[in-house]
This record gives structure tokens, C-alpha cells and sequence, in this order.
């Protein structure tokens, strides 16, 4: 029973907190985002298992996480609103060269991370190049140019 | 209309979206951050045990008995339990730790051994030998193994009694 309840809570956590740490701390990893993600993982792995080591413990903490994933899933698959509510929905940040700075003010993005994206996908140099940039649901700006 | 509300209203093209719902998440993306921030302040002050609202200090009526405690504990972890008593000079004396406390928590070490100990429904009861003045000190290092809270006492056989109220966080 512990091995469920512990997984259980540390999924259901996990999910909050990366919720309000926004989309964009897992679509754009940078090396120090990599290293928190580590430290993460590493005080994680104790709550998870706590004093037991054991093989089935492990194995035990692992279906349920994968139960819980594909319930969501399934749920998300079922529900616009639930799947719109976990993950999001993609937002138009620049619409025909013009950046949406209140979208951007809100979405606690910079015009260097659009220009960025902008660069690294398309080669692009200019915002008016640019016909839609979108934040994804999994954090990373796709860009649409004119 | 102004430029706010117009970049609020919701594009069909290129994609669906939802900005109404979109700006529920952004706000409780802001609220969350400002709790976070709550959480580590609270914690530094020692809402999550070994901190200001955490560590306290009890004393009996008589002030034969005074324990340093931890009020919150997380449920498997050590917190240590410093009690001081007071018998007859030159005599040992025995305290008795309540048997609510030995349910919930383990004792991870003790120190200095007492020079006896024995089980009863009333708890855990330890003879200790004093100093030339009847005083001694016990350092206990408890590890909690239930959750919730925990509500004991500790007492000096034929003396004071404390109350202890502690929390075990899951």
C-alpha cells in the first residue's frame, strides 16, 4: 500500500509544481535547468522508495507511476477540458510580425526567446518575417514565418 | 476596444485556443509561485521541524523536568529530544516516556544507557542515576514512524509531568 500512496503523492506533486514552474521549464532545458532536474530526480528517488530497496518495491512504484500516466492519458483523451487543464493549449505570442506583448507579459516570455526559436528553427532575422510565433503545449516556440 | 482586450480575444487560426481558460493557468502559475515562495519562508522559520516555530523547550510545575523538543517531525527522520530531570541527590530516579509517543515514534539512540528500563501500559520507563545534586540529562534521537498528530508526556515517577504535542508530516 505505501509503495501506490507514496508514488501516488509524488506524481500528483510533481505535476503541480511543474505546473506553476510554467511550460517553458521543461520545453527549453537549459544546462542549469538540466542540473536541477537531476538534483530533482535524486530528492525524489528517496520519497519514492523510502527505506525499502527493494526489487519489488522499485518495480511496484513504477507501475503505479505508469497506471497513474496512462489513466491521465486516457482521461486527457475523454476530456478537451481535463487534457486543456493539465497540459494547456497552444498560444499565438507574435501574429503577423507584431508581438502580443500583454500574451507575452502574462506567458513570461522575452522577445530574445522568440527571436531565438525564430533563429534556431527558421533562420529567421527579423520579426516581420515572422507571421505566427506559437507557444506549444510542451513549452517549445514554433514559429510560422510570413 | 483596446490593445489588452484585443490580443485576449481567442485565434481560430493557426490554432484553437482557449485564452480565457490559458489565463486561469498563467494566474495560477503566479499564484503558485508567490505559495512556493511561502513554503520556503515557512520552512526556514521551521514549520517543517528544527526551526523557530519547531524547537521548543517544556518544564514541569515542580522544574523537576524540562524537554527539548522538535513540534514537527517528517515521518522518517531523526529528530533529537534533549530531557533534563531532577531526583533525590545521590539517588537514581526513573522517568517514564507516554506510550502514545513510543507508538508513533522509535528511539534511534539514547544516551548515556539507563540503568534499567522496562516496558509498562503507562510507556517507557527509564531509571536513571542523577549527580551529587539529583540532576540528570538523557539524549534521545527519535525517528517517527506514524503520522498525524501526536499527543504524550513524559513525566518523573512521584514528580512534574509535561505534555508533549507533536506532528509527523507524511
Amino acid at each position: 500500500m505505501d509503495a501506490v500512496l507514496r508514488a501516488g503523492a509524488i506524481y500528483i506533486a510533481l505535476m503541480v509544481l511543474f505546473r506553476i514552474s510554467g511550460r517553458r521549464a521543461l520545453g527549453e532545458l537549459t544546462s542549469f535547468d538540466f542540473v536541477l532536474l537531476l538534483i530533482i530526480g535524486e530528492a525524489t528517488q528517496q520519497a519514492l522508495l523510502g527505506d525499502d530497496f527493494s526489487v519489488t518495491n522499485a518495480i511496484l512504484v513504477i507501475v503505479t507511476l505508469l497506471t497513474i500516466d496512462i489513466g491521465f492519458s486516457l482521461l486527457k483523451r475523454r476530456s478537451k477540458c481535463l487534457g486543456k487543464l493539465i497540459d494547456g493549449g497552444p498560444t499565438i505570442i507574435v501574429e503577423n510580425g507584431t508581438f502580443l506583448r500583454h500574451r507575452m507579459h502574462e506567458a513570461r516570455v522575452e522577445e530574445d526567446d522568440i527571436m531565438q526559436a525564430a533563429r534556431l528553427g527558421q533562420g529567421v532575422e527579423s520579426v516581420e518575417q515572422i507571421k505566427f510565433a506559437i507557444i506549444e503545449r510542451n513549452g517549445k516556440i514554433s514559429i510560422i514565418t510570413r | 476596444m483596446n490593445t489588452h482586450d484585443q490580443e485576449m480575444q481567442d485565434r481560430r487560426h493557426p490554432v484553437d485556443e482557449d485564452i480565457a481558460l490559458q489565463r486561469s493557468i498563467w494566474r495560477f502559475e503566479r499564484v503558485g509561485w508567490y505559495f512556493l515562495v511561502m513554503v520556503v519562508l515557512v520552512t526556514l522559520c521551521g514549520l517543517f521541524s528544527h526551526g523557530l516555530l519547531s524547537s521548543t523547550t517544556v518544564t514541569s510545575a515542580q522544574r523537576d523536568l524540562t524537554v527539548e523538543y522538535e513540534r514537527f517531525h517528517r515521518s522518517g527522520s531523526v529528530n533529537p529530544m534533549i530531557i533534563r530531570s531532577r531526583g533525590a541527590p545521590g539517588k537514581s530516579h526513573t522517568i517514564i516516556l507516554g506510550a502514545a509517543m513510543m507508538e508513533r515514534f522509535s528511539i534511534d539512540s539514547l544516551q548515556p544507557q539507563p540503568v534499567s528500563s522496562s516496558g509498562t501500559g503507562q510507556g517507557l520507563r527509564l531509571t536513571l542515576t542523577g549527580d551529587d545534586h539529583g540532576e540528570s540529562t538523557l539524549y534521545l534521537a527519535w525517528r517517527s514512524d506514524g503520522l498525524g498528530l501526536v499527543k504524550s508526556g513524559i513525566r518523573v515517577e512521584g514528580g512534574g509531568q509535561v505534555s508533549v504535542n507533536q506532528f509527523i508530516y507524511p
